[in-house]
Parts: C-alpha cells; structure tokens; sequence
C-alpha cells in the first residue's frame, strides 16, 4: 500500500466568520414579493417540497463559497446544479448583482463535452468539492442533496423535461407492481384462455 | 420423544416451524452473546481495514484499486488485468502484483497475494481485532447448532413417520430449509472481535463522503471500507464491474452512458 498520507478529518471551520460567505448567507435571489419565489419556482420546476427547495438553495450558495475559495474549479450536486441553472435564468441578479457585489468576482458555469478525459475530470473535482466542502463547513455535505457517484454521474445525467400533458409519469416502485401484476394476469388469461379454447 | 409419538403430522409440521423461527433467533443471538471481546485499537491502514471489513477478497481489491488509481494496472477486455507500469507506490502485495506477467483475473490476483491477506488476519487476530481460527470456528459451531438439534429431531420424527407409511415430504423439505438456513448462518458469521466491529463502525460514521466520492488517493481506503460499490460511476468502474461479473451478483457496476456535469470557479469555466 502507499505511503501517501490519509486525513479524513475536516481541516477547520473557516466560512462562517467569512464576509463573503455572509455577503452569500444574505443574498436573496429574485424579488423578495414576487408571487412565485425563486425558492417557489425551484420546487415547482424539480417536484420538490419548499422545505427542500429551501435546503437546496443553502447548499448552492455553500457552493458558490467554495468555488470562490477552494482555489480550483469545483462541481455541484445535480440538486445544486439545477439551483444554479435557475439562477442563470435571472440574469440580471446573477450578472449584475450576485457576481459583482456579492462574489465580486464572475462565476461561469461550464458543462461537459461528454468525453471520457472530461467525466474523468468532473468525477476528480466533484471528490475534490466534497472535500472542501467537508473542510469548510465542519460537515460532511448532506447525502440527499450531494448523492454519491453513482447517482450523481450514472443516474442523474439522465433527466430529461416532460411535459406531465404529454406523458404519464409514475414512480418507479408501483410502476413495477403494476408490471408484475399486469404479466401474471397476462399469464393467468392466457392459461385460462388455452384451457377453455 | 415419547411426546412427539402423539403428534400428528400438521401437529409436528407446525412445531418444527416454530423450532426453525426459534433456531434462526438462536443463530443470530448467540454469535452476538458469545462474540468475543477482543481489544480495541485504532487501525488506519488501508490494507488492515479492508482485511477487518472484507477479509482477503476485500484485502484483493483494495490492492487492485490502488495500483490502478496509480495508473500501474490497466484493464485488458472485460474480466482481466495486465500491469501498465511496474513500479508504483506500493508495499509488498502490491509489488507481487506488479510481478505479474500477461492478463490476469481478479482470482488470479487473490491467489497471488493469498499469503498476504493470511499474515495480516493472524496479526488482526494477535492485537484482538479478529478471532482466531479456533475462535471462529466455536462462533460458527455455536451459531449452527441450534439448525442441527431441530434437523437430528426432524431426522427422527420423519423416519417414525415413514416407518408407519405416514407421508413426510413437508416434513423433508422443511429440513432442506433448515439445512439453508444453517449454511446461510455458517457462511455469514463474522471473524471480527466487538472491538474489530466497534473499529470499522468508528471508520463507516466517520467515512460518509469517502462512501460517496473518494478523491484518488483516498480510493483505496473506500474500497477497503465500504467494497467496489464506490467505484460505480468513478473512473474506475470497470473494476467494480469485473467484480460483480465475477461474483454473480447484481448490481450496479459499469460506466453506463452517463456523462452528467458541470464545473465552475471564479474567473474560469468548469468545462
């Protein structure tokens, strides 16, 4: 085995006291009155509860902390990520406010070219974003919102947008249920059916 | 067992269904009860932990993993390794890897370093990690004793009721269970003392982002700890897959077609 030194403990609670990461805590997205909040629209785009949205939305600006100060190019959740897809749509806040007052400094967003190099690239800054997440907060990210690397590069690439008018959706687990039953009823006919022909 | 002469069949088919539900408790409860106590101390080698969490199929992995993190191992078609460069830093398991000439599978890998794997266990088991052999034979003896006192008294019943023409195939085919769910206890009663145990809990709660994204240097240590199951969606999911594929197991290995991300930083582009 290498010789390569192992730390797993967190290096220091460094954000709290931070005025950036005050400047980011502070941040309101969007107009505060609006009807539709950008915390509304967050949860009504992805189909999750406010409370969700809302501890998404903390874990994206986490994010963007740690893209001001973890000294490298760092890569979110899918959850983070679509926080900050969002974001980008309320142009005016991001570029004219956010970037400049609050970061004061530009923070783009760059997706990948789907080669094997670049996901080898994504996966490496992704462990690294977790670590310094885990350095900077004193915890480790909350697995629900920052899943691991199956999840997060296997399964969640596969979102696609559907139009609930257009198409059924269903969960998964009835799904199968469903499934199942409908093949041995299929199978019961058909044997009855044989029986009686 | 004059008592069970007056138990007809039903009767006793129901009694042993409740011995077999009680026998399957009494497997789990003893090893806990009996396991021994051992002696904790801190471990921290990736190598030790894999031998503590996954015995010597773990200890392969863990070796594999690490080789290849160090791009000295490189994958040959879908089951089998050669060695990309033979040197890399690595202790003598390792270096016996590297000796390795031509494409090997993960089988070959184990056998290679067998003798590896068996020196750590024993020296697991002197600082009180582990159970020695004897130890864990005892464990496993007491864990399937309760399944062989319930089959010796369906051995008996069933042959007074074939004796008399009394037919017995529930009565056999719940013994063929019983004879599973021993073979299920004795294969899955672990070597670990409670403090061995009471270490790799200490690593699994303090590991929950090792288990989701391990960074490269930190990749053999959640293989070590958690299996190729964190290896699913890295760059080294082939190796993942190589071990389901050899295991027969389902799940949930291999590079898909996924692709997903994005990066940022202040003043560059992630991508």
């Amino acid at each position: 085995m290498s010789s390569r030194a192992l730390s797993l403990k967190p290096e220091g609670v460094t954000a709290s006291g931070d005025p950036l990461w005050q400047r980011i805590e502070a941040h309101e997205i969007g107009p505060p009155k609006a009807a539709l909040t950008f915390t509304d629209r967050l949860a009504r785009e992805n189909r999750w509860s406010a409370e969700h949205a809302a501890r998404v939305l903390l874990e994206y600006k986490r994010f963007c902390y740690l893209a001001c100060t973890a000294g490298r190019e760092v890569t979110p959740s899918d959850a983070v990520d679509q926080a900050w897809h969002l974001h980008l749509t309320y142009s005016r806040d991001y570029w004219h406010v956010f970037c400049p007052q609050v970061l004061q400094s530009d923070l783009h967003h760059g997706p990948t070219d789907g080669t094997l190099p670049d996901r080898t690239r994504f996966y490496a800054q992704y462990a690294d974003t977790l670590k310094a997440y885990e350095d900077t907060f004193g915890e480790p990210p909350p697995p629900d919102i920052w899943p691991d690397a199956r999840r997060r590069f296997l399964i969640d690439p596969k979102h696609v947008r559907v139009n609930p008018a257009d198409a059924m959706i269903m969960a998964w687990p009835p799904a199968g249920a469903l499934l199942l039953a409908a093949m041995v009823l299929a199978a019961l006919g058909g044997w009855l059916l044989g029986g009686y022909v | 067992m004059q008592i069970f002469a007056t138990y007809t069949g039903p009767d006793f088919l129901t009694f042993y269904a409740i011995m077999l539900a009680t026998s399957a408790a009494l497997g789990l409860w003893l090893p806990a009860f009996l396991r021994p106590e051992g002696r904790l101390r801190e471990i921290d080698d990736p190598e030790e932990l894999a031998v503590l969490a996954g015995g010597a199929p773990r200890h392969t992995l863990v070796i594999l993993t690490d080789l290849m993190v160090q791009n000295a191992l490189q994958p040959s078609g879908k089951a089998r390794i050669t060695v990309a460069r033979t040197s890399a830093d690595t202790g003598q398991a390792g270096a016996a890897i590297l000796r390795k000439v031509g494409a090997f599978s993960l089988s070959d890998a184990a056998r290679t370093i067998s003798d590896h794997a068996a020196a750590i266990a024993a020296d697991l088991a002197r600082r009180g990690l582990l159970m020695d052999k004897s130890e864990w034979l005892q464990l496993r003896l007491f864990a399937i004793a309760p399944f062989a006192l319930l089959l010796v008294l369906g051995i008996y019943r069933q042959q007074a009721g074939s004796a008399v023409g009394e037919p017995t195939g529930y009565l056999i085919a719940m013994m063929v269970v019983t004879i599973l769910f021993a073979a299920l206890r004795w294969g899955t009663v672990g070597q670990r003392t409670r403090a061995g145990n009471q270490v790799l809990t200490n690593w699994v709660k303090r590991s929950s982002r090792l288990k989701r994204a391990p960074q490269g240097h930190e990749t053999a240590l959640a293989v070590g700890l958690f299996g190729t199951g964190v290896l699913a969606g890295t760059p080294l999911s082939h190796l993942h897959a190589m071990k389901q594929a050899g295991s027969g197991d389902a799940g949930s290995g291999g590079d898909g077609d996924g692709g997903g991300g994005c990066g940022g930083g202040c003043g560059g582009c992630g991508g």
